[in-house]
């Protein structure tokens, strides 16, 4: 399954020097046929009787150092889907975007999806680290290479600011294998043989500036608006729905999941940064006029959702279901309305040539299927009780209350997301046509290709145990666990 | 090991008469460089099998083959061959082809020996045998005032560390009252207090000695000098190559001797000597690679900084890191051999200057690519093998309770990545500014050879991994 976009990479790289049209389809059906397997292997986990990894493969790789144990549990379960289904849309949609170097560019899309795929799975913390910087290259060159104006800027930042990040996770990482006392790397052995106490706190320490960097948590979130500025929208797709998940995913898995007693203890801590995040990815959010940044903004303040959730969850022993399970599920949520969005940041941007929400008017007139289109990512986005992002975030402020009723400020984010979503409509949409222009709509096929965006999103509302009941069982491994 | 010698030393003397051939010569010379390079690298596991020495065991010879050997001379010999296969379009021109490919043969012949000296007066001669073609080697563009310079440097330098381990050599000497390994490590064993600061001093004086071919710092400063006035294929064979061959010295003094030598116990921990000098290293070549303006000189630094890794897997050993310290180490050697020796030989394609670069995506795709692989394997990024070497040497310093020192060499990696990616981003998002140049084919025969071992070694380490620690256990 891992392998499976990797080879698919190299036989898209293969067509692409016969044809260079020739890769996209080969990446696109390798992006499907990779779909298909992760609902596969979700299926074994949601019909697990309780919690733990299905689907492990355990092969020595490099002695005494390295086994390539993976295995697929609840919190990368959902994930998985995510970045295939993800991948998959953002390759449809470079179809029309990416002009050139495509024998290369398509690739490189299914390299980033096997790294992805690979950190959501491993079972071995240096075989997490290397998917994890795996997953960084392709990401560079996406930006680098098919970005806007200040790309060269954005694609260093980017690379320097997660590698840095990963640099103190690897630290944590060795010192948890030689004084940790199990002198292992394998992550179910250090689950079960928990290291002392004061090393969790230093590791995960070292494991938040990590993942925080990836998440990102502020105040290390100043790469990810410059790179989804200057990023293609594809990759903005990919970058903020799943590029973003892996550091949630990590916060999860290992600040929450490995160091679970640090994490309880620490709750607080956690959660001051969530709800510093949320706050200020929502107020700066308000105050942005490019369509883009503000949605970069919205994904900043939505991944603080997570954090905020997540470790509210596990300060309460009565709390834990909803808030992991409010995380997970909006972590899932965010990567397919804020996909959408920045989807739909594009399409303003080709029909407009400009991004700017004070010059773009009166969108009803000329584009009505992605006027549509955007307002209904903008009632997923802020959180509409017609998706279920609704369901996700009311979970992570309620979880939030039961720590404590003081923290019925937390309300408040969704409230300003609301706002600002709202008044971007009213602007761009709503607004008096002038002068009037004949825009181009989008065409029927991809206002469909938005709308499959929605599909989970509408699933979901109905049947949320489809994610949660797996999830919960999850998050009440944590509870039984000291 | 006579078969070994005569493989390289036989062509290596006739090769210069191929001149009397007049024009159809330089195939023919390079083509007889090549076979015996690959027939000598087809040799190394035989004579090694067949070696009755184990790793730390010397007998009374001048030379022994052992597993630290091994590893270093295939790394000398994958390096030459690199060399001499990516130097044929660039010497089929010039009359004097026969003779550069004799003195590359010579010059690795030197390296292969001074990794398998087993006597101090053995390391001296292989040395020189060593250093003294590669001064010609540096100078070879005779007309080119820079070469000359760069050269000279190089002479000065060499000269000085010959001295330098001259006089080590004559103390050690003095003590032992012989040049053996063997008799001076039992020398130093047995040496009582009073001996003590003799013992030191000739220790220093070699290590030393073998600091500046390695290019340590602070005796690292001839390297970048001699590095840019040279051809890229010579700065390729000196930064990836014979760079080795100090180490491999430096292993058997600093191991063997200090360890048999129970040199910890001695009032000295010499351990954080190394580790501090290994840090200083690592920061100082990283720092000085990042404003660099030529391509030769910053990878020159950054070949200064990866000596520093490799520092890291000496300055552990004799502790509870040894094992993953000397694997790390032989493993960085291997690789960092082919990585940096295609960095340099790409070189050739691409012009020295780092401005130059800009836009090689589209002016020269196939050597953008491989200078890029080779790069990030440099930094360490995974899934390039990089990333398995200095992994081996982190956790080493870990074990050897000097966190501080992997937090160093992490930190450094990460500053590291700073001026590789500015590389790479010169390659491949800036427009270009100078015409399309063909590329030379046989650069990219080895930029294909080199790429193909590095992704691959880095997606499956496990049977190099496994050699290494089946011949360091093979005592």
């Amino acid at each position: 399954m891992l392998a499976l976009p990797a080879i698919g990479g190299v036989m898209a790289y293969a067509a692409g020097q016969v044809r260079p049209a020739l890769s996209r389809h080969v990446a696109l059906f390798f992006g499907v046929l990779e779909f298909f397997l992760s609902l596969w292997a979700y299926y074994f986990v949601y019909t697990a009787p309780q919690y733990g990894f299905v689907l492990q493969e355990n092969y020595p790789w490099i002695p005494s150092l390295l086994t390539y144990h993976v295995g697929l549990d609840a919190l990368g379960g959902p994930l998985v889907i995510v970045a295939s289904a993800l991948t998959t849309l953002a390759i449809y949609g470079s179809f029309g975007e990416i002009k050139e170097g495509e024998s290369f560019y398509y690739p490189l899309m299914l390299l980033f999806l096997s790294a992805t795929i690979g950190v959501f799975v491993s079972l071995n913390l240096i075989l997490f680290y290397f998917f994890w910087d795996a997953s960084l290259l392709p990401m560079f060159f996406f930006i680098g290479m098919w970005g806007g104006p200040r790309r060269k800027y954005a694609a260093t930042k980017f690379l320097l600011f997660t590698y840095g990040g990963g640099v103190a996770m690897l630290l944590g990482f060795l010192m948890l294998y030689f004084m940790g006392g199990t002198q292992s790397f394998d992550y179910m052995t250090l689950l079960n043989s928990p290291a002392p106490y004061w090393l969790q706190v230093a590791v995960s320490a070292l494991t938040f500036v990590g993942f925080g960097v990836k998440l990102p948590v502020f105040p290390f979130h100043t790469w990810l608006p410059d790179a989804h500025v200057e990023a293609p929208t594809p990759i903005s797709v990919l970058l903020a729905g799943l590029l973003l998940k892996l550091g949630g995913f990590g916060l999860l898995r290992f600040n929450l999941q490995l160091f679970h007693s640090v994490a309880a203890h620490y709750a607080w801590a956690y959660m001051a940064v969530g709800l510093a995040t949320m706050f200020y990815g929502a107020v700066v959010a308000l105050r942005q006029t490019d369509m883009k940044r503000m949605v970069a903004f919205t994904s900043i303040n939505h991944m603080g959702f997570v954090l905020f959730g997540a470790f509210a969850g596990i300060a309460v022993t009565g709390s834990i279901v909803v808030g992991v399970g409010g995380a997970v599920f909006q972590m899932f949520n965010h990567a397919f309305a804020i996909g959408l969005m920045f989807t739909l940041t594009g399409v303003v941007k080709h029909a407009f040539d400009t991004r700017d929400m004070t010059m773009v008017r009166g969108m009803r007139y000329g584009m009505p299927l992605a006027s549509v289109a955007l307002g209904l990512g903008g009632l997923a986005a802020m959180g509409a009780p017609i998706f279920s992002s609704f369901l996700s975030e009311f979970l992570v402020i309620f979880g939030g209350l039961l720590y404590s009723p003081w923290l019925w400020f937390a309300v408040l984010v969704p409230g300003i997301t609301a706002a600002y979503m709202l008044w971007m409509l009213k602007r761009v949409v709503m607004s008096r046509e002038e002068p009037p222009t004949p825009h181009r709509d989008v065409s029927r096929g991809y206002f469909l290709y938005m709308l499959l965006f929605l599909v989970p999103l509408l699933l979901l509302l109905f049947f949320p145990s489809l994610l949660l009941n797996p999830v919960s069982l999850f998050a009440r491994s944590l509870a039984g666990a000291p | 090991m006579l078969i070994l010698i005569a493989t390289l030393a036989v062509p290596a003397v006739l090769v210069p008469m191929l001149m009397v051939l007049g024009k159809r010569h330089p195939s023919i010379a390079a083509g007889a460089t090549v076979a015996s390079l690959v027939v000598a690298l087809y040799e190394l596991p035989f004579l090694f099998w067949n070696a009755p020495t184990g790793l730390w065991y010397y007998p009374q010879g001048l030379l022994s083959f052992d597993g630290v050997s091994f590893i270093f001379s295939a790394t000398i010999l994958i390096v030459s061959l690199m060399v001499t296969v990516s130097s044929y379009g660039m010497m089929k021109e010039n009359a004097n082809s026969p003779i550069y490919y004799s003195l590359i043969l010579f010059t690795t012949l030197g390296m292969v020996l001074v990794s398998s000296s087993s006597d101090l007066l053995m390391l001296l001669v292989s040395w020189e045998l060593m250093t003294v073609p590669s001064f010609v080697l540096v100078a070879f563009r005779r007309k080119d005032t820079k070469s000359s310079e760069a050269a000279m440097k190089y002479f000065l330098a060499a000269a000085l560390s010959a001295a330098l381990i001259l006089f080590g050599i004559s103390i050690a000497y003095g003590l032992a009252g012989s040049t053996s390994f063997q008799a001076v490590a039992h020398a130093f064993a047995v040496a009582g207090p009073a001996e003590f600061p003799v013992v030191l001093l000739a220790s220093a004086l070699l290590a030393s000695g073998f600091a500046v071919k390695m290019a340590i710092a602070p005796f690292h400063f001839w390297l970048p000098d001699a590095l840019e006035g040279s051809y890229p294929q010579i700065a390729a064979l000196l930064g990836a190559g014979s760079k080795k061959a100090g180490f491999a010295a430096a292993l058997r003094i600093f191991v063997v001797l200090l360890l048999i030598a129970k040199f910890s116990t001695a009032a000295l921990n010499w351990q954080i000597a190394l580790a501090v000098v290994s840090a200083v290293t690592i920061t100082w070549g990283n720092v000085a690679a990042l404003t660099q303006k030529s391509m030769s000189r910053m990878l020159a630094y950054s070949s200064i900084a990866q000596a520093g890794y490799m520092m890291i897997g000496l300055a552990v050993q004799g502790t509870a890191g040894a094992a993953f310290g000397l694997i790390g180490l032989l493993l960085h050697v291997l690789f960092h051999g082919v990585m940096k020796g295609s960095a340099f030989i790409s070189t050739a394609n691409t012009g020295d200057s780092v401005e130059g670069l800009a836009g090689l995506y589209r002016r020269a795709p196939a050597t953008a690519l491989g200078l890029t692989i080779s790069l990030f394997a440099l930094a360490g990024l995974p899934p390039l093998n990089g990333f398995w070497s200095k992994l081996y040497l982190f956790i080493a310093a870990v074990q050897a309770s000097m966190p501080w020192l992997a937090a160093v060499a992490l930190a450094n990696s990460a500053l590291a990545l700073g001026y590789y990616s500015y590389l790479v981003k010169k390659m491949y998002f800036d427009e270009p500014t100078q015409e399309r140049r063909p590329e030379r084919p046989e650069v990219l025969a080895v930029l294909l050879f080199s790429s193909v071992f590095i992704v691959a070694t880095g997606l499956y380490p496990t049977p190099i991994i496994n050699t290494i620690v089946s011949v360091l256990s093979h005592f």
